[in-house]
């Protein structure tokens, strides 16, 4: 998966008007909430059997945090 | 391994009752700190919307007692042949004595009748089915009535996002009985008792009773606030146990009882939340039109009337005027999990029915 395309899918779970450039505050936005981080949560699994825990989640303060944890899964 | 199948046992007849008081969402708006959109997204990811909830003095007793009085009826069965009763239910009227024998008492059912609850939650149905089964093939019994019943809401603090806004309260009534046709039915069961944890009730029973400390509200990390005596759901832990299990559970009952996907008709699951099962759907490329998902957004999670409910509001025709292959899949709090293949024909299957408090 490619990075625009990962941040795209960020936008869709956490249902955002606008499209995302990458070194977002994920705290600045209302919609990380615990209902995204479900989404990304299953994203992860399902697009790279990648298995996170609510606790590891929380941690992530932003974007490129988010793209670290997924690592080698994201190209470009 | 815990698989089995059964032959010469059908289930004859599912009713499900629900109380009359409706809850919306949107009416729960300062749950949300006056933030619609974030209601929206609710509604439309986890697809939460309407529940049905009890009224202080009705129980899972009555609701069940409506739905088997309907049961009876419609099957024109006449109650003295009724030789075993299960109830399935977390939420009894008593510790003692069991809701079974509150409702034999009720029903004014035949002193030869075994009679007792189980207690188990979302998994409760499957289970229920699979002992009805087993006391109708072992000739124990030839008439087993299966209540499965809940009153969660009245477990949730109303200050707690995690469950209040998603639990409905419900009653079904399920007639297995002993058959001269050749049917099969198959169950595979299953529990993971290292995730007790994420769904409970910590006060109320004998290792932590119900005390003025238990009844104490405090907040959570998440800005949730209950008691020791409320239900508490670890939704983030529940959520990656049901999409890892429940594929692999459909896969397995799928192979032992050698059918595929394409010969099932149906594949009904505990209705968690919308977004939980389209997510398991997803995961084993299910087509979504064999997948009911709807009961969720207009009774709420139903517990273990959620299968019997989803079946009466998405399959009352189909089933009460054809045979279908179906797949039941039940999973929650224990954890505990179950699955069923089974062939449903031509049987007694009517729309939800509200409850008429009389």
């Amino acid at each position: 998966m490619t990075k625009q395309e990962f941040l795209n899918e960020l936008a869709e779970i956490m249902q955002l008007d606008a499209p995302l450039n990458g070194d977002e505050s994920l705290e600045t936005f209302v919609e990380w909430d615990s209902l995204s981080n479900l989404g990304v949560m299953s994203m992860l699994d399902l697009e790279f059997d990648l298995t996170v825990t609510t606790d590891k989640l929380r941690e992530i303060k932003t974007i490129p945090d988010l793209i670290a944890l997924a690592g080698e899964h994201i190209s470009g | 391994m815990a698989n089995t199948n059964f032959t010469n046992v059908k289930i004859s007849g599912i009713v499900t009752v629900v109380p009359q008081i409706v809850k919306l969402i949107d009416d729960e708006i300062d749950l949300y700190g006056g933030n619609q959109k974030q209601i929206d997204r609710i509604k439309k990811s986890i697809g939460l919307d309407r529940r049905h909830v009890a009224d202080a003095d009705t129980t899972s007793v009555d609701l069940c007692e409506a739905a088997a009085r309907k049961l009876f009826k419609g099957l024109g069965l006449n109650k003295r042949d009724v030789d075993g009763l299960i109830f399935v239910t977390q939420t009894p009227d008593h510790f003692q004595p069991s809701n079974a024998a509150v409702i034999h008492g009720r029903l004014e059912l035949d002193s030869s009748c075994a009679s007792f609850d189980i207690n188990l939650g979302c998994s409760g149905y499957v289970y229920g089915l699979w002992m009805a089964h087993m006391m109708v093939a072992s000739g124990t019994c030839n008439k087993v009535l299966l209540l499965a019943g809940d009153t969660i809401s009245k477990y949730v603090n109303p200050r707690d996002r995690s469950t209040a806004p998603l639990f409905g309260d419900a009653g079904s009534a399920t007639l297995v009985e002993k058959t001269e046709v050749d049917t099969k039915s198959f169950f595979s069961l299953h529990t993971d008792g290292s995730g007790n944890d994420f769904i409970k009730v910590p006060a109320g029973g004998f290792r932590c009773p119900t005390t003025e400390k238990t009844t104490v509200e405090y907040e959570d990390t998440e800005g949730n606030w209950r008691s020791q005596n409320d239900l508490y759901m670890n939704g983030g832990e529940v959520f990656n146990f049901s999409i890892k299990i429940e594929p692999v559970a459909i896969n397995e009952i799928l192979k032992y009882s050698k059918k595929t996907i394409d010969d099932m008709d149906y594949i009904i699951f505990h209705q968690a939340n919308k977004y939980i099962i389209t997510n398991i759907a997803k995961r084993l490329k299910l087509p979504l039109d064999k997948v009911p998902c709807e009961t969720v957004g207009k009774y709420g999670n139903q517990s273990s009337a959620s299968i019997p409910s989803t079946i009466n509001d998405a399959l009352s025709i189909k089933l009460s005027t054809s045979q279908q292959d179906i797949i039941l899949s039940g999973f929650g709090v224990g954890l505990s999990w179950a699955s069923a293949s089974i062939v449903l024909d031509n049987i007694y299957c009517p729309t939800v029915q509200i409850y008429n408090k009389g």
